[in-house]
Parts: structure tokens; sequence; C-alpha cells
């Protein structure tokens, strides 16, 4: 018999065919075996404590997997994570798929000026808190986090988990208007850790048509979105002011039921051709009717918002006119 | 007698056994697609390796990953050596798990908990 030829179990299955051949050869009448008795108990014993070992052995490992597992799956996007460990997303290159999303970028004002006089561990304290926050509000709202670049982060809405072009628009700005209520919270924080100035965030949105999925090597790869669209939500953020928000009109088409935004703003952008249609989102519609005020006059080149929960009108007076 | 060598592959460890330094060092993850293939050479090599009388054998093992079907060879092989042991060969091995993967020394320890010769485990020293 060759080493090839030989189960897993040989000794064990050895073991089994010489107690049915002792059981065989034992006729009605006789008394069993002693000797023979006490090798096979002893034999039984010494499987049953290695099949017991076995499967601690197993569970234990099943245990460590889950360890391992959930330490990976601070590298990849909860949604993302939920897909590759369901056995739902194939891990292959070529298999990409062109949908509809909803693309979200953003980085922090003038970040790698203001961070250049810093100690690397306050620079690293401030940027893990605010990328830590704001992944918190990503997951809140299921959005697939793409990546960070730095201070910038690229996430998407609407893959893997498709509901409708509304609800990922419709959550992609809900994000951003919580990102962006949460930085005023930071600012305080950030303050103590010895960052004088403020930080501000800027925020481009897009809806289009992209491709998702596998790019990169066989060895490595990224689940992630190409696409104009992409280029886009990137180049809006780009131009956006300190705070604010800017979408493109496909997302404006979407949402605008439901945000209170800018009158469209004619945009060139670098990579676009053709000029792009831009809008700011102020805030919720119901916002807007209780406590957003907006004084607005294009030809003067005129915009004024304010919550009159925070600041009264003739305080707003009296800054102008300062 | 020559020295056993079994190189690694991406599923399978090196296996080093020493007749000469006494010596066997098995490293790296093992998941191979017929474990007896792997280990039953190595048995029948320690057979002839504790052919001679009082033999001593420092074992090191350095293993990460390890199928369900590895792990019941190398509880045969514990068996072996334990039994070797008895019989009044020198045997100590020393068992190294990743430094802080408390799972994985959980393991080695219930590899050995019924062996009563000389062993330790203790986390891999950093490159």
């Amino acid at each position: 018999m060759t080493v090839g030829d030989k189960g897993l179990f040989w000794k064990e299955e050895i073991l089994l065919s010489e107690a049915k051949e002792i059981l065989a050869s034992i006729a009605e009448e006789d008394k069993v075996d002693k000797q023979k008795y006490a090798e096979l108990a002893s034999a039984y014993e010494i499987l049953l404590k290695q099949t017991s070992k076995l499967t601690r052995l197993s569970d234990a490992d099943e245990k460590r997997l889950n360890n391992l597992l959930s330490r990976l799956s601070r590298y990849v996007s909860p949604p993302l994570y939920k897909k590759i460990t369901s056995g739902k997303e194939k891990v292959e290159l070529n298999k990409t798929r062109r949908v509809k999303l909803t693309i979200f970028f953003s980085d922090i004002v003038d970040f790698s000026s203001h961070s250049a006089n810093m100690e690397g561990e306050a620079l690293s304290a401030i940027l893990n808190s605010y990328l830590e926050e704001m992944t918190n509000i990503i997951n809140a709202y299921n959005g697939t986090l793409d990546k960070y670049i730095g201070d910038g982060i690229l996430v998407f809405f609407g893959d893997p988990d498709f509901i409708s072009d509304f609800d990922h628009s419709f959550r992609c700005v809900n994000m951003a208007l919580e990102m962006r209520h949460k930085m005023s919270e930071l600012q305080d924080k950030w303050f103590k850790l010895g960052y004088s100035y403020p930080l501000h965030i800027r925020m481009g949105i897009a809806t289009g048509y992209v491709s998702v999925g596998n790019f990169g090597s066989s060895e490595r790869m990224d689940y992630t979105i190409i696409g104009n669209p992409v280029n886009l939500a990137s180049r809006l953020q780009t131009l956006a002011m300190a705070d604010q928000i800017l979408i493109s009109h496909d997302t404006w088409g979407l949402i605008k039921d439901h945000f209170f935004c800018s009158e469209a703003r004619k945009v060139k952008l670098k990579g676009f051709s053709k000029t792009q249609l831009a809008y700011e989102v102020y805030g919720p519609r119901e916002e807007k009717q209780d406590n957003i005020v907006v004084i607005e006059d294009k030809e003067k080149d005129l915009l004024i918002t304010y919550d009159k929960t925070k600041i009264s009108a003739e305080e707003v007076a009296r800054l102008i006119k300062n | 007698m020559e020295n056993y060598i079994i190189t690694p592959t991406k599923y399978t460890p090196l296996i080093e056994l020493s007749f000469k330094d006494n010596f066997l060092r098995i490293t790296g993850d093992s998941y191979p697609e017929n474990a007896m293939d792997v280990y039953q050479p190595l048995i029948l090599q320690l057979e002839k390796y504790f052919a001679a009388p009082k033999q001593k054998l420092q074992i090191e093992l350095n293993l990460d990953f390890i199928s369900t079907s590895s792990k019941k060879i190398l509880t045969d092989i514990i068996t072996l050596l334990q039994n070797y042991y008895n019989a009044g060969h020198n045997i100590n091995i020393t068992w190294y798990y990743t430094d802080g993967d408390i799972e994985q020394k959980e393991q080695w320890e219930m590899f050995l908990e019924d062996v009563t010769f000389p062993y330790n485990i203790i986390p891999l020293p950093e490159d």
C-alpha cells in the first residue's frame, strides 16, 4: 500500500475491521475474549479522545477565523463586507456592472498646508478623529466607503444595496448635511488638541451611470467605481467653498423636492468640455420652511441664508452693516 | 543518514528533519490537497530516526493555518512522539504562536494537553 492509497483514518479503519472480525468469530454461546475486548476498548478510547480534540480545535479555528474577519472588515465598507462574506460577490476581475449611483467626494479645506507645521502625533490624532466621525456617519446612511485619500473621502450610494435612484441620492445628501453639522462639533475637540485653525469640509455630489466592480490585478483588487459622474463629483468638491455641498444637475433632479437648494449655477469644470450645472444644498425642505431664511438676488449677485433659530434678522443686518 | 527536507509550497509547510543535528522543524501553512502525502513520509522518517536507542529530538513548530486533515495527522504524530518518549527517547517541543493571537496559543495548548514530555508555547520573535 502506497502513502497515497491510505486514507486519513486508515488506522481507525483497520481497528473497525478487526472489531467486526472479532464480533463475527464469536458464536452465540462463546464467552467474550477479555484480552481482545480490552484492546478494542483502549483503541476506542484513543479514537474518542482524538475526535473530541479535533472538534474543539475546529471550534477554536472558527472563533479565530471570525476574529480575523472582524479585523479585516475594518478595511472594507460594511455593505461590501456583507456581500463578500455572504458569497454574493465573486472576487474576480472583468466582472463590472454599469449602474446608476450617487457619488460623494469630500476633503478638508487646505488641510495639507495648515497641517504642515503640526507634529505627526497631533496630525494623526486630528485626521483619525475626523475620519472616525465621518465614517460613523457614512455607515449610519449605509454608504459604501470606497477609500480615504489623505483627508479626502470617496463614498458611493446605490451599490451593493440598491432600492431606487431617489433613495441613494437622498441618503447621500442627508449624509453630507450631517457631516457638515458634525464638523462644527469637532472644531472644539481639535482646538483642544492644538489645532487653532478652524477646519472646514467641502463636498461634491453627482449622480449617474458608472462601472462598479473589481479593478486591479488578480492579486490585489479594489472594489471601486469609474466613470464620468465620479470625475464630476470630484470636480464639484474641488470647486466647493468651505462648508459647501455642491451637487450635480442629476442629483438635484432627484432630491429637489426634499432639500432646499440654490438656483442652478453654470460652472466650467476641468475635464468637461460642456458647461455643467451645479447647485448648493442648504438644508432639508422642512427646515427651510420653518427656520432657514434665504435672501437671493442673482442680478446683484447676492445670496444670504441664515437659520432664524440661531441668529435674528437684526443681527444679520448688523453683521452686514459692519 | 541524509537529512529529510521537504520544501514549502503555498499550501504546505517546510519540513526539515536533521538526523545529524537532532531537530525537526515544521514552518508555514498546512492545507494540502492530501495531508497523508505530506505527513505520512515524515512519520516513516521519524520511525527510522527513533530506531536508534536513546535518541534526542528538538522539535520546532511554526505553523499558521492548518487544515483539519493536517490537524488529525499532527495529533497522530504527537501521540507517536509521546510513545517514543515513553520508550526512553528525549523529546522537546517549542511551538511558536503569533504574538497577541490568543486563539492560536490556545489551539497549540490543546494539541499538547495530554503529553508528558517537555514543551514550550512561546510568541514568535519579531523579525
